[in-house]
């Protein structure tokens, strides 16, 4: 080959300069997981946000880290605590031609709560809103039953869909096939097969920035070696999520470009501090606990300071993880700069245990899942060594994804590891779901799983999550994630990390909320 | 004839009939599929929600009712994770899973049909031996263990082939067949040959052991004594007598290719059904399990009932017998 | 059985074996086949006296040495890690040793339950004939055609993750093979003379089964059970390795393969490489000694 190369040359040349503005303009992305469904408001998972990003625009724009930007909806003002005023942008049109109205954004809202045959993953959003009030077609006024002042954090994930389409075709498979996946966004689906791809094409009329590319496909490539070679071979130009282990080599290859992002994505350790003889721990001897050493405050930090964090992410995630000290890491909002993930400190955890009573640790079971959260069981056996050092002999489970969730949700794990996102840029809603007292009648708690309760946490969140003016907020979560932090209501292991590799002549916005778009990325030789 | 025709078929549908209830039962009765498919962040109210939705929360008696009178219409139930109807996204996969099949098939024939006949013909000599030596490697090596040899040594050493996927389909008779473009045929053989090795070694063994058995029969000696020449002997004769075991063999090996290729299926991530079987496990997508079940059952009992016709056409004293035997 | 001696007397039964014996270490290569098992089978019983570590206990890995080449030196002692380490630091020969010793149990206690579930029913199933004979072979007929990968992991999917039901899937995708043996020897047997003298000799039906029919389905019942252990070892490995079987705490070979396919492309073959290969010889050996006590017992047996 190399011999004949020169031969070769210019008819590559020419071929390449015939196809090469035609072929760049193609951009094939594959990626971990595709949208199930096409249906946009019937998922919260990264793929749903993925998909429907490039055929909708949600109601507001929202930067990488959750603040709502100008999008369909220009303007909007709280005029009371429980009412929005929203100016909708007036000249976009739906990819079928018709005008967008303020009408198409209420009806958008109403759907999230009322999508056929689903347990409407969206309803946490449409349930916000009480009343959806259309005074015109570019005025829309919102009523909420409670003040909620991230209100707009909350709809810049709402995609936007059209009235007339929408009404006339309900069904999840009338989005699977086409005629109803109408949308105002940057491109306009043309392909899908189920489970496999999903071929867009662009929207010319698009109102804002023209999309770089011409054709773009999402092609579902499961496995991360797969990823990677395919990325290699140059069959797609953009990859997702790429495995820890093939870093160091893509690092170094000149051929492609990595792409990292910090993330939103908390992982951390419950620990059981409601019943009194946790059902998986032991003493030593195996005899069953007489009381429950997780509600002893020294001993949860003992857990912490046992826990090398950073050898941690380098063992278990080679490297792809940030050490968690709190719920979200610097740069969202409602975060204490101040607050530091626990130095490794095995010394000062023996003496904290010794101080407790449990000079000697005992004997628990750390629970993990497996088809969850990433690398999720090297981490846990790790962690289990960890603390078998100072003591706490720590035996393993694995489950998998389905019985791990059931279990969680009946708080049968005493110590496990799980994980929380979040959608808006912002740890109060990480406070409420994980923090606050545990209560099925006003919600609060619901993925608290160790049952933590704490009333100054709970006070000092309930007085965060209703104040508007946002630099008093930031502050007085910022305070509520100390308490809970000091009190070790959760022990924070580490925020994950997004990774994408793209080949050498991409250009890639990598975002803190790991989205997979098209229109974050160009041609290089183009700038951005 | 007619006769037999008739009750084989009235067979078959009992068979079916009463597997479809048994697989209805066993995939229904097991675990939550709504706290599989909700996301983790949800609430409580929404997975009570799903379950009415999913209609989880009725008796099982009804579940079944409800699938029997869908069926009627020809629906086997929305999938729970894709929402589209189960039954068509099998069949959207088939064609890729058939494709590979076939291909494997026709390597293990292909290469086994001849190692077989020297295995069998010089069964004594090192190149004999050496044959069989293979076979009883081809049976060991675990499908999932070669499939990720090749990858390694093929796909991600020397850059030959790619590792994973299908490739570029063309359509004939309104499906997409991968087999029909150069790209399809760098992606189908590697897991080709991954699924080929044990139907493989199988092929050598029973051709051989057809071989050497027709070998020592009467009208084999005879015509060597008459001098007939060698090829035509083996050609003709031992091949006709070693064609209906591996007819046989074959077609059983066939369906379980179409039905058990899924452990390669998802080492090359080949969108085949069997692929879909194990993400539809994973995901405890209840009407494609049953879907898929089905129609594995339905494919054994239609094979068998071809193989059984084609034994009677060929060999008239099973039809008289009123049955194979075993 | 060609050989119908009469109620064969036990020093009769002693010349047999030698017989046996002598034919099969007549071939070289069954012989270290042979030998090769039985070195790994020692080797997986004292896996816990043998092995540098304890591969299940935290205490005894290291996770600052994960991923290290084969020959590299443990860290925080003298140890040397022969075949490399895992992404936990685990030392891999090791965690070989212990992944053998999983699998060969759960084959073998696997093909052992199979074997006597099956010919309990093929026995008796021979010996009541009728309604019952025609279905239960009905059954074993479906059972032998479906793949055996799909039961097992229609099961496992059903029913969950465990070794307890990890076995009996095992079990299930087996029994059926012993089952239309046994029956097929014993309607053989059924036949001859001396089981018709001995029932008319007034011999309780179980005496009849176990004294003379039985003893005479051994020999198939010996090779099919070979067989099916190493079916049992590579279909373990194959769940395993789609993450349907053992739990990840006690990895079998399979689990091992699966873990370090990840690191197959960057260049740490050793992760999955050599448990793959330490399968490989492990199911081979077995298929060999299977494959020479076929041609000893009877050589016109086929699959």
């Amino acid at each position: 080959m190399r011999k004949l190369s020169w031969l070769l040359t210019p008819f590559m040349v020419l071929a390449l300069g015939m196809g090469g503005t035609a072929l760049a303009r193609d951009f094939i992305i594959g990626v971990e997981s595709i949208a199930e469904t096409l249906d946009p408001h019937d998922s919260m998972a990264g793929q749903g946000f993925d998909y429907r990003g490039h055929v909708y625009d949600s109601i507001v724009w929202l930067d990488g880290t959750g603040n709502p930007q100008p999008g369909l909806v220009t303007e909007w003002k709280a005029v009371d605590p429980n009412t929005w005023e929203l100016t909708v942008r007036p000249d976009v049109k739906f990819h079928n031609g018709s005008p967008l109205t303020a009408d198409d954004i209420a009806f958008s809202l109403w759907r999230t709560c009322n999508v056929p045959g689903t347990d409407n993953p969206m309803a946490i959003v449409g349930n916000l809103v009480s009343e959806r009030i259309v005074v015109s077609p570019t005025k829309l006024i919102l009523k909420t039953a409670a003040p909620q002042p991230i209100l707009m954090r909350y709809l810049g994930i709402v995609p936007v869909v059209s009235r007339a389409v929408g009404e006339k075709h309900m069904q999840v498979n009338d989005y699977n096939t086409g005629v109803a996946s109408i949308g105002t966004g940057p491109y306009k689906l043309k392909e899908f097969v189920t489970g496999q791809r999903i071929v867009l094409e662009r929207n010319d009329d698009y109102w804002g920035k023209k999309p770089a590319w011409e054709t773009v496909t999402l092609l579902n490539i499961e496995k991360p070696e797969s990823r990677v070679s395919a990325l290699l071979a140059g069959d797609v130009d953009l990859i997702n999520n790429v495995p820890a282990e093939q870093l160091a080599s893509l690092d170094n290859n000149s051929d492609v470009r990595v792409w990292r992002a910090k993330s939103s994505l908390f992982r951390f350790l419950i620990m059981d501090q409601f019943t009194d003889s946790p059902s998986d721990m032991t003493d030593n001897d195996g005899k069953p606990m007489t009381r429950n050493p997780f509600k002893d405050q020294r001993v949860r930090r003992a857990i912490s300071l046992a826990i090398n964090r950073e050898a941690l992410i380098e063992t278990a995630l080679e490297g792809l993880g940030i050490p968690a000290g709190q719920l979200l890491d610097e740069g969202f909002s409602g975060v204490d700069p101040t607050l530091k993930p626990d130095a490794y400190d095995p010394k000062e955890a023996r003496r904290l245990l010794a101080e407790a009573g449990y000079p000697d640790g005992f004997r628990v079971v750390l629970h993990g899942s497996s088809g969850h959260y990433y690398n999720a069981p090297q981490v846990v056996e790790t962690i289990g060594q960890m603390l078998a050092r100072v003591g706490i002999k720590t035996s393993i489970e694995i489950h998998p994804r389905a019985e791990y969730s059931r279990a969680g949700r009946r708080f049968e794990y005493s110590f496990a590891l799980f994980g929380w996102g979040v959608y808006v840029g912002e740890t109060s809603e990480t406070i409420m779901a994980l923090l606050m007292t545990n209560d099925p009648e006003t919600g609060t708690g619901f993925a608290n799983r160790g049952r933590y309760s704490n009333p100054a946490v709970d006070q000092a969140a309930r007085e965060a999550l209703a104040e508007f003016d946002p630099v008093k907020r930031d502050k007085l979560l910022a305070r509520t994630v100390r308490i809970a932090m000091e009190d070790y209501g959760v022990m924070p292991l580490y925020f994950g990390m997004g990774v994408w590799a793209s080949r050498a002549d991409v250009n890639f916005d990598a975002r803190a909320d790991s989205r997979t778009l098209a229109i974050l990325a160009a041609p290089a030789d183009a700038g951005r | 004839m007619f006769a037999f025709f008739v009750r084989r078929l009235g067979q078959a549908i009992l068979a079916l009939f009463c597997t479809s209830i048994l697989i209805f039962l066993a995939v229904y009765a097991i675990g939550d599929p709504a706290e599989v498919l909700i996301d983790p962040q949800a609430t409580d109210a929404q997975v009570a929600h799903l379950r009415a939705v999913l209609g989880l929360d009725r008796p099982l008696w009804q579940q079944y009712l409800l699938f029997l009178e869908r069926a009627m219409h020809g629906s086997l139930g929305l999938s729970y994770f894709y929402k589209v109807d189960a039954l068509d996204l099998i069949l959207q996969r088939m064609p890729a899973t058939i494709e590979l099949a076939l291909t494997a098939s026709l390597l293990a024939l292909l290469i086994g049909i001849p190692l077989g006949f020297i295995a069998g013909v010089r069964h004594d000599t090192m190149l004999g031996r050496s044959i069989m030596g293979f076979s009883i490697a081809g049976f060991s090596l675990p499908a999932f263990w070669v499939g990720l040899c090749l990858i390694k040594f093929f796909a991600a050493d020397l850059h030959w082939l790619p590792s994973i996927g299908r490739g570029e389909t063309r359509e004939l008779f309104g499906i997409q067949w991968s087999i029909l473009t150069l790209d399809g045929w760098a992606h189908i053989i590697l897991p080709a040959i991954t699924l080929s090795l044990a139907k493989l070694a199988l092929i050598i063994r029973l051709t051989r052991a057809g071989v050497r058995e027709a070998m020592l029969m009467d009208y084999i000696k005879f015509a060597r004594a008459k001098g007939l020449p060698p090829r035509r002997i083996l050609g003709v004769y031992v091949m006709k007598n070693i064609l209906i075991p591996i007819i046989t063999v074959f077609g059983l090996e066939l369906a379980r290719l179409l039905t058990g290729a899924m452990i390669v299926e998802s080492v090359f991530a080949w969108p085949g059904m069997g692929k879909l079987l194990i993400d539809s496990m994973g995901v405890l997508d209840r009407p494609i399990l049953v879907a898929f079940l089905l129609i594995t059952v339905a494919t054994f009992i239609i094979i068998n009932f071809i193989v059984d016709m084609l034994y009677s056409v060929i060999d008239p004293r099973i039809r008289l017998g009123g049955g194979r035997n075993d | 059985m060609t050989d119908s001696c009469p109620a064969p007397a036990p020093r009769q039964e002693e010349s047999r074996f030698r017989r046996i014996a002598r034919e099969y270490f007549e071939s070289p290569l069954a012989t270290i086949a042979l030998v090769v098992f039985c070195i790994i089978l020692l080797a997986a019983l004292f896996a816990p006296w043998i092995s540098p570590q304890n591969p299940y206990d935290p205490l005894e890995i290291n996770f600052m040495d994960a991923r290290l080449a084969p020959g590299s030196h443990a860290s925080e002692s003298d140890m040397t890690y022969w075949l490399g380490t895992d992404a936990q630091g685990r030392d891999m020969v090791s965690s070989i040793l212990y992944g053998i010793r999983i699998s060969l149990a759960v084959g073998v206690l696997s093909s052992f339950i199979a074997m006597l579930v099956g010919a309990a029913l093929g026995l008796v199933s021979s010996y009541l004939g009728g309604f019952f004979d025609a279905l239960l072979m009905r059954i074993v007929e479906i059972q032998i055609s479906l793949p055996s990968a799909l039961v097992a992991l229609v099961f496992i999917a059903l029913f969950g993750r465990g070794v307890d039901r990890l076995i009996i899937a095992l079990v299930l995708v087996q029994w059926a093979y012993f089952a239309r043996t046994v029956r097929a020897s014993a309607l053989s047997e059924r036949n001859k003379e001396y089981v018709e003298a001995a029932a008319c000799l007034a011999m309780p039906t179980w005496r009849v089964i176990f004294q003379y029919i039985f003893p005479n389905c051994l020999a198939p019942l010996l090779v099919i059970v070979t067989i099916q252990m190493s079916h049992a070892i590579t279909l373990e490995a194959s769940l395993s390795f789609l993450g349907l079987g053992l739990p990840v705490t006690e990895p079998s070979l399979g689990l091992l393969i699966s873990n370090g396919f990840r690191h197959l492309m960057n260049g740490r073959y050793w992760i999955s490489m050599y448990p793959g290969l330490a399968l490989f010889v492990l199911v081979m050996a077995i298929n060999l000694v299977a494959d020479r006590l076929r041609d000893i017992f009877n050589p016109r047996l086929q699959r």
